[in-house]
């Protein structure tokens, strides 16, 4: 059974249509919320977060459009909302300690070899490259963890954001750059771009 | 093409993005132009170190969580909208009643006070009144006479 028909069966009162469709999009929408949140705990309680809003959302969901793209809307503004919470209760609070980047952990060419010192760099590596996401602006966030851990072609991340595809294709080249700027000292390169 | 064009078009033609004319023109200007091929070089890495990060799956039972907060946020919104239509609008509804009760009580209890007091004091002027008259027979142009000449007159009248 294809998302229309089972959002249509879920309007008329089958709440087990509305399971199928967490099972068939729960990976994918606690990818997305892992690579922009930067840690599990996060990202599993956005998660859930996410299918409570499609849940109570789902019966004023115009079935013209296209259920994954209308999912991955909610669940990218959720996290922007997210991150914008956190920034302003990282501003009031006196701590000013980074969130744990355990969603970047481990990565196969972060890796530098066994010891504690190894565990170490792959950590200081999981942080950098959650830093360095972190730092994109909003767009250039959404753009790339759609596009590298959603795996969107530019028109459904253009149909996600509302925007014209010319766009996302400007947008991710200036997310690639600014990527490249922060983690260039991981690429073993200094920064050239 | 010129190294700007390409440039902008290193992004897409990494992802598979371009049509297969673009794809062609880019292609055969990154392969004699050492520029433009190193800034492919760094956009595929950087591309391949964010794609090495292990997949994420979600936690087990997640469903069956998800399932449940369901329920119990429409438990909550049950709550939530007995407390608007009933305990909302009850609180400044008794404040009301209780300040205007209030207000009644104490004009009531006022007006009890005040009438008891005209009425003891309209007593006690009368009664003063009498016992001036039993000064009458003081000396005529005495100081006596006319303080309680003044005294009588300002308590009765």
């Amino acid at each position: 059974m294809d998302d229309a028909a089972l959002v249509e069966q879920f309007r008329k009162g089958d709440v087990g249509a509305f399971e199928e469709l967490v099972r068939r999009y729960q990976d994918k929408v606690m990818a997305t919320c892992v690579r922009m949140l930067g840690n599990h705990a996060d990202a599993e309680d956005a998660a859930q977060e996410v299918f409570v809003k499609v849940y109570d959302a789902l019966p004023r969901f115009d079935p013209r459009a296209k259920f994954s793209t209308w999912l991955y809307r909610i669940s990218t503004n959720h996290c922007l909302n997210v991150l914008r919470a956190r920034k302003v209760r990282r501003f009031f609070s006196l701590q000013r300690t980074e969130p744990e980047a355990d969603g970047y952990l481990p990565s196969a060419q972060c890796d530098p070899g066994p010891g504690p010192d190894g565990a170490v760099e792959q950590e200081e590596c999981g942080r950098a490259l959650w830093k360095a996401i972190d730092s994109l602006p909003e767009s250039q966030k959404v753009a790339t963890v759609l596009a590298r851990f959603g795996n969107l072609s530019y028109a459904e991340i253009a149909e996600v954001m509302e925007t014209t595809v010319s766009a996302v294709e400007s947008i991710l080249h200036r997310a690639k750059r600014q990527l490249y700027r922060e983690l260039s000292d991981l690429l073993e390169e200094g920064p050239q771009v | 093409m010129t190294c700007k064009t390409v440039q902008r078009r290193l992004s897409a033609f990494l992802d598979g993005e371009l049509t297969e004319e673009l794809t062609r023109q880019v292609g055969e200007h990154v392969s004699r132009c050492t520029e433009c091929a190193a800034e492919l070089a760094r956009l595929q890495k950087v591309w391949q170190l964010l794609g090495s990060l292990p997949p994420v799956q979600a936690p087990p039972f997640f469903a069956t969580r998800v399932l449940a907060q369901v329920k119990a946020g429409r438990r909550n919104l049950v709550e939530r909208v007995g407390e608007l239509v009933f305990a909302r609008p009850l609180l400044p509804i008794a404040v009301s009643v209780g300040i205007l009760a209030g207000v009644l009580l104490g004009s009531r209890l006022g007006s009890w006070i005040t009438g008891g007091y005209r009425h003891g004091s309209e007593a006690l002027v009368t009664q003063v009144a009498t016992e001036f008259e039993s000064f009458g027979d003081l000396p005529p142009g005495s100081l006596s006479e006319a303080y309680v000449t003044l005294a009588s007159a300002n308590n009765i009248k």
